[in-house]
Parts: structure tokens; sequence; C-alpha cells
């Protein structure tokens, strides 16, 4: 067992830089038994375990840029800094933290708050925090985490994250940040991260979280890969997501569940090692706007793959391996662009409306659509589909295909029975004086 | 235990009472060996040839500058490392003779500048490598400075809440920030920059993301562009005015394919936002862009923007939707909007001295917009649909192989049924 090792002497500061009058230096490995500001006044490393515990509350660590390592033997406690769940409200600054077989920090306690710190060299991940954390400029890079370990940013619900970086870490399976319920993502970049055995995340948060200005670049996994993993109810915005590949893995550049939303984002060119993948996936009643998803590689790529009731808005689906668009009930897609995707620009199943769209150049044979209607009781309105094999196929029953221009196609409308449709209005000519509002129209 | 070793000089090292090592005049130039923190004591002065005023030989190494000032006054660096892992916050380096090669020069991976203000160096004023933070950061002309670059970054760095000022380059192709690929930028500013070739204020790689930065007063004698990024990158939130050249490209924001360009401003340019194929532009305004307000690539999709004395230009397969082009300017006026083939143009309000809608190729779809000008639609395909168009005072040119609804005038060409009529009234 690990012999702790104390505070010997507490040297009284005058006050000089950051840590006021009353902070105490700390120059060897020690355990915290009391609230108060302490100052690292050297480099220090433990043999086995952590370097220093925090057995208190209200404490604040500043390291004065040195570095603080942690055992590379095994011990019952974890992190180069170590506070146990059971404390709160710990503040780290401004050093490096070498892991070592822990973690760099683990403050499971309510409150913590690191800042400017960086932390390399750990088996056990980086900063695991608990609720109500604040991260800020930190980097976690350059750790190779142990075969069970994977994230290497925990924090809790209602956390914050800001301006962090993680990139060139190694694992078995990975998650980059992997933050609780309601916290707030803004300005991390997860980048260059490889999971050899196993699937990587990069960004995972659970209800109710924000995502704001992200990137997930050039990660690799030897599963399944996600770029951005969102629970129901939160929000991803302006987030990029690109060049990131799986070997024999699904690959999802953005996946929202129920009832969230993805804003202005950016998803290009993820490869997928196996059939699956999707660049935008957006569960049950969620909502996608103003993004572009393409280039995402895979036999059954998808540039979006919507759920049921979803709103997708003003978004470009292109050269993706399958669909641009894939709606599955109830959605409505509205003033998108597809465009060279490998089957369909637009396939949908049931109760969905499709109107104002643009397909152009999708598919390369004659069971490709530029707009593929599969299921039951959908609105294809008012949309303009060129260049496809076939333009406007429709296989269902009780669709509504009105005021659609299809142009140069093998076939331009192909709609089955029990369905609807304006009559097909074939090169109608200038001025013409057509009286039924619901025409589709043929224009070459 | 760390033991700073001074190569300069046989001084002792001192440390201050939080176990950082002191550096000082004296000990100037100054050589780093060992890892550690570092903190300068005073204002620092090098005047040896060929020697930066911190050198750094270690990884893992922070450098406090406590708020002061490193003067270097030769040809070499003011703070300068080959590792990994280098930390500079807080302090000023200068040049005053504009000598010196860099500012703060961090060749290694994954360094970090905070709170540092550079200014008149010769070449670039801070430079870091891949993985870096760069916060808070000043990189400031004057004094006959060159500047190749104000800030450097590789990829995946980020550079935060800086700025590059006053910076007039005798380089023929210079930089306000570079960047590379998959990078973040987030409320940074280039005010005054510019030089006798091209320039560029803000310049990303690939898969970048530029957030809240604002450009203005930029130039160049040959080209100008505000902010520059690579393919499948993000601007949002920007605001770009003023970017001037002597010779024809003027462009505020400049975006390779698959860029997206969201919520921004853009100005007073020869061409305000132009992006390559498959990229969106939403919800941005154009000022006095002229003629390539926004000029978009094929399949790009553009809506809800403003443009004034500006136009728009999107290839083939594109969608323009809900955005309105008002030109006032008679003596030389703008086509309002310009397509290619395969579009689909709707709801848009397009008002012009000159031509409202001009389609070049085949196969559009024009439909519910609102189009009052000299000429409303200059055809120059073939079969384009147009239908459920507003007019005042209906012109149109071209329209001869194309499918168009009837030209209704007022209440009593209205009177009739007819559901894919365009409306002159």
């Amino acid at each position: 067992m690990r012999k702790k090792i104390s505070i010997g002497v507490l040297v009284v500061l005058a006050a000089a830089g950051w840590a006021d009058e009353g902070a105490f230096e700390i120059a060897n490995p020690c355990t915290i038994t009391n609230p108060g500001s302490y100052v690292v006044t050297r480099d220090m490393a433990s043999l086995i375990g952590s370097a220093i515990i925090v057995q208190a509350n209200d404490v604040t660590l500043d390291l004065k840029g040195h570095t603080v390592s942690g055992g590379t033997i095994f011990s019952a406690h974890d992190g180069a800094i170590y506070q146990p769940s059971t404390c709160k409200n710990l503040a780290v600054r401004n050093g490096v933290i070498v892991g070592g077989w822990g973690p760099g920090i683990q403050a499971y306690g309510p409150g913590a708050r690191v800042e400017a710190v960086s932390v390399r060299g750990s088996s056990g991940g980086g900063l695991l925090l608990g609720d109500a954390a604040a991260v800020a400029d930190c980097a976690v890079f350059s750790n190779t985490l142990g075969s069970s370990a994977a994230p290497l940013v925990v924090l809790g619900a209602g956390s914050r994250i800001s301006s962090c970086a993680v990139s060139g870490n190694r694992g078995t399976t990975l998650i980059g940040v992997e933050a609780g319920n309601d916290v707030r993502v803004n300005g991390v970049t997860v980048r260059e991260n490889r999971a050899a055995g196993g699937a990587f995340t990069g960004i995972r948060v659970y209800e109710g979280a924000i995502l704001d200005a992200c990137l997930v670049v050039s990660n690799a996994a030897a599963t399944a890969l996600y770029g951005v993993d969102a629970d129901a109810h939160a929000s991803v915005q302006a987030c990029v997501v690109k060049g990131n590949s799986t070997a024999a893995g699904s690959i999802f550049g953005i996946r929202a569940a129920a009832y969230a939303r993805v804003l202005g984002c950016s998803v290009w060119s993820n490869r997928s090692g196996n059939s699956a993948a999707a660049g935008i996936s957006v569960g049950m009643h969620g909502r996608v706007e103003a993004c572009t998803s393409g280039g995402n590689v895979a036999s059954l790529g998808y540039g979006f793959y919507l759920s049921t009731n979803v709103i997708a808005k003003s978004c470009v689906a292109t050269a993706n391996g399958s669909s641009g668009f894939l709606a599955r009930n109830g959605c409505r897609l509205r003033r998108c662009v597809a465009k060279g995707n490998g089957t369909r620009g637009f396939a949908v199943y049931d109760w969905n409306q499709v109107e104002e769209c643009v397909a152009d150049n999708n598919g390369t044979s004659s069971a490709d659509a530029g707009i593929e209607v599969l299921g039951n009781n959908n609105r294809i309105l008012n949309n303009h589909v060129v260049d496809s094999y076939r333009g406007i196929v429709v296989s269902g029953s009780g669709n509504l295909v009105v005021g659609n221009s299809g142009v140069n196609a093998v076939t331009n409308f192909s709609i089955g029975a029990g369905n609807s449709y304006g009559a097909i209005l074939d090169q109608p000519g200038l001025n013409f004086s057509e009286t039924s509002p619901w025409v589709n129209f043929e224009l070459q | 235990m760390v033991a700073a070793m001074v190569l300069a000089g046989a001084l002792p090292e001192v440390r201050a009472w939080d176990g950082r090592v002191e550096i000082d005049q004296a000990r100037v130039p100054y050589t780093i060996t060992n890892s550690g923190s570092y903190v300068v004591t005073e204002d620092l002065v090098c005047t040896s040839a060929l020697k930066s005023v911190i050198e750094v030989n270690a990884e893992f190494v922070t450098i406090d500058l406590a708020g002061h000032v490193l003067t270097q006054q030769t040809n070499w660096y003011g703070i300068h490392a080959t590792g990994r892992f280098i930390t500079v916050r807080n302090g000023t380096v200068w040049a005053p003779a504009t000598e010196a090669d860099y500012a703060v020069y961090l060749e290694g991976l994954y360094g970090r500048v905070e709170g540092v203000r550079c200014r008149q160096f010769k070449n670039i004023g801070i430079s870091t490598s891949s993985g870096s933070l760069i916060r808070d950061c000043v990189a400031e002309g004057g004094g006959g400075s060159v500047g190749l670059y104000g800030i450097y970054t590789g990829s995946g760095s980020l550079i935060l809440d800086s700025a590059v000022k006053g910076f007039y380059s005798a380089f023929p192709l210079s930089w306000g920030f570079y960047a590379g690929s998959g990078v973040l930028l987030d409320g940074c500013h280039s005010v005054s920059n510019g030089n006798g070739g091209d320039y560029r204020a803000i310049r990303t790689g690939m898969g970048a993301l530029v957030k809240a930065c604002s450009v203005s007063e930029t130039w160049g004698s040959s080209s100008a562009i505000g902010i520059e990024v690579g393919g499948g990158s993000l601007v949002a939130d920007c605001d770009v005015r003023t970017t001037e050249a002597s010779g024809t490209e003027e462009t505020a924001i400049q975006g390779g394919e698959a860029t997206l360009v969201t919520r921004c401003v853009a100005g007073e340019s020869m061409k305000g936002v132009v992006v390559g194929d498959n990229s969106l532009v939403k919800g941005c305004v154009v000022e006095n862009a002229g003629a390539r307000g926004i000029h978009a690539g094929h399949n790009s999709l553009v809506r809800d923007c403003a443009l004034s004395e500006s136009a728009i230009i999107v290839s083939n397969g594109s969608l323009v939707a809900g955005c309105t082009v008002i030109s006032t300017n008679s003596s030389s006026p703008l086509t309002a909007l310009t397509i290619g083939a395969g579009c689909y143009v709707l709801e848009n309000h397009l008002d012009s001295w000159g031509t409202g809608l001009r389609i070049d190729g085949n196969h559009n779809r024009a439909d519910r917009n609102f189009i009052t000008a000299v000429t409303d639609i200059d055809a120059r395909g073939a079969s384009n649909l147009v239908i459920r168009n507003r007019f005042n005072a209906y012109g149109a040119s071209g329209l001869t192989n194309d499918f168009a609804g009837e030209v209704v005038t007022g209440s009593a060409g209205m009177a009739n049924v007819r559901p894919w009529a365009n409306v002159d009234h």
C-alpha cells in the first residue's frame, strides 16, 4: 500500500503573483487536508499513485508552470492530482500534468475548475471531473490509454468546457470529451486521435447539452466512429466534422437524438470501413438547418439521416455514397439541395413532405432517382429535379405529387397507382395558361 | 528537480519564492536547457548578433514574461524554441530596428502563447506549430516592419481573441493570420494591414472554423482577401469591410468547396462572399460589393441574404431563395441575380436598374420571385420554367425556347384563374 506523504511544513507567503498572502507552498508529493490556496514551487513526481491528494473542500492549486507527475505503478488512488468524490470545489491552474498510471486530474466531486493545464502521458485519461465543473484553455494530448479506459475528458452534469484541445491520443477505445446533462461545450477541438482496437467518439454529450464551435477532425477508429454524439434536447451548432475514418466500422459525423437541433454544421469526407455512414443523423422531433454533409463514403452512406418528425431546412448533401437525404417518417424537408449522391437525392418513407428542393444528378443507374418515395402518404411539392436517370419515382400509395419540375431524365416522373398527382405538363411553351394549380412540369 | 543551467555566463541560478527560475538582464541572451517554469524579472534587451533574447532547448517549459518587455536589437528571434509543449505568456516582445526575424517562434507541437504583444518584427510576430493555443495576443507592425505573417500556426490550433494590426508588408504575399487545417479562430481582429502584392488578412486550411472575427482596412497592390478558408470550413458571425486592391481581386470572404458562410457582413470590396461548389451562404449582408456580392459554385445554396449595390451569381444546380438584392446605381447597373443551369430561384426580391434575373443556362426554375428591373429577365438558355413571379412593368429578353406562365396585368388579368401566371402590376 502506498505510503501517503503529508505536508511537513506549510510556509505562509508574502504576497506574490497569483497566490495571495496565505498561500501554502508545495514542493513534494503530499496530501492536502485543509481548504485554502496552494502553490507548487517545483516539478514533482510520485513513484506510486497520486502526486497530490486533496482531501478537503475549496482548495485552489496553482502549479505555476511546473510539472506534476503521477506514479507509473498502480495504486489505489488515481490521478496525478486526485480529490475524492466526497470533496468539492477543487481549482487547478497553470501547469503540466503527467498522469502516469492514472488520469491527469481526477476530481469527481462537484465544482472543480481547471484552467490552462496540459495533460499528457496518462494511461487513465486526462481530466476526470464531476458535476458543475469548469474547464478552460486546457490541452489533453499524447496520452495512451489502457485497454479499459476510454474517455480523455469527463465532465459531470452542468459543466462547461471551452477552448480546449484533445489531440494525438491513443487507446483501444476512446472518447475525446464525454460530458453529462446540460453541459456547455464551446471551442473544443478533437483531432488526430486513434482508437486502435475499438470505437472512437469525438464529443459525447447527454441531454440538454449545447455544443458550439467545435471541431472533430482526422480521427481514426478500428470499429465505429462518432464525430459528435448528442443526446436528447441537445443543441449542436457551428461544428465541423471532417476527415475521420474507420477501418471496419460505421461512421456518423453528427448523431443527434430526439428533440435535438443541429444548426450550421459541416460534415465532410468521413470514410467508413464498412457499408454504413451518415453525415448527420437526427432523431425524432429534431431539427437540422443550414448544414452541409458530403463525401461521406460508404455504400450506405447518407448525407442526412432523419428519423421521425424531423425538420430539415436549407441543407446541402453532396457526393454521399447512397442517398443525400433519407427521411423515415413525418419529416419535413424544405429548400435543400442534393447533388451527385450515389443512388438518390432524396429518399422518403412515410408521411414526409419534401418541398422546394433541388435534386441534381443523383444516382447512376436505372434504379436510382432524384427523389424516390418508398412509402406512403408523403407530399412532394414544388421541387426541381434535374439530370438524374429517373426524376421523381413514387412506389408507395396515398402520396401527393404536385407542382414539381423535372428535366433531362430518362423518366422524369414515375408514379405508381394509388397516388394523387397533378397532370404532367410536357414542355408547356411560352405564355402558357394552364388552369390547374396542381400540375407537374416536364421540361425536357 | 529542475536545475536550470545558464549557458550564457556562469551566473548561478536564482529561483523565485514559487520555485520558478528567474531570468534577468545579466543572463541575456538566455538559453533554457531544462524543462520547468521560468519567470522574467525585468525588461530584457538583446544586443548579441544571431542570438535570441530567450532560446529554449528543452520541452515542457513555461515562460512568464510577467508584464515585461523583451527587446531584440539584432537580427534573430525574441523567443525561440524547437521543442514541444512550450508556453509563453504575459509580456511584450519587440524589435525597434525591425531587423529581428520572429518575435515568438515555437517550432514544436502544442505550444501556447497567451497575453503576448509583439511589435515591429521583420517576418513573423508569433509562430507556433500544430495543436497550439494562441490567446489574447497582438501582433503589431509599424516602424517599417515588413511582416510575412502576423500570427502563424499549424493545423488543429486555436487562435482566440487576438489581433493583427498596422502591418504594411514588403513581401509580395503575406498574411495577417495564417493557420493550417482544422483550426478554430474565434474573436480575432485584423485592422489596417496590407502589402505591395497579395494580402490575406485571415487564412486557414481546410475544415476550419472562423467565428466572430472582424477584418477591416485590408489592402494589397495586386489582390486582397479579408477571410480565406479552405474547403469544408465554416465562417460564422464575421464582419469584413473595406478590402481594397489596386488589381482586380478584392474579396471580403473566400472559401473553397463546401464552405458554410452564415450571418456574416461583407462590404466595400469588389467581391463580397465567394465560395466553391456545394457551399451554403445564409443570412449574410453584403454591401457595395458589385457584381459578385455573393458568388457561389455549383450546387450551392444561397438563402436569406440581403445585398445592396451587390449582386448574386451562382453556378449550376444551385438554390437561391429568400434573398433581397437591391441596386440603385443607374449609371453602372448591376444584374441582380445570375444563374447557370438547373438552378431553382424562388421568393427572392430582385431590384435593379439593370437586369433582375439573368439566366445563362438551361433547365432552371424561377418561381415566385418579385423582380423590378429595367430588364426583368434576360434568358440566354432554353427550357427554363418561369412561373408565378411578380413584376413591375414587365420586360424580358431571350425568353423564346422556354416555358413561362402567361403574364397577366393588374386585377383584370388576375380575374381568371391562372395559377401559374406571372403577374405584372
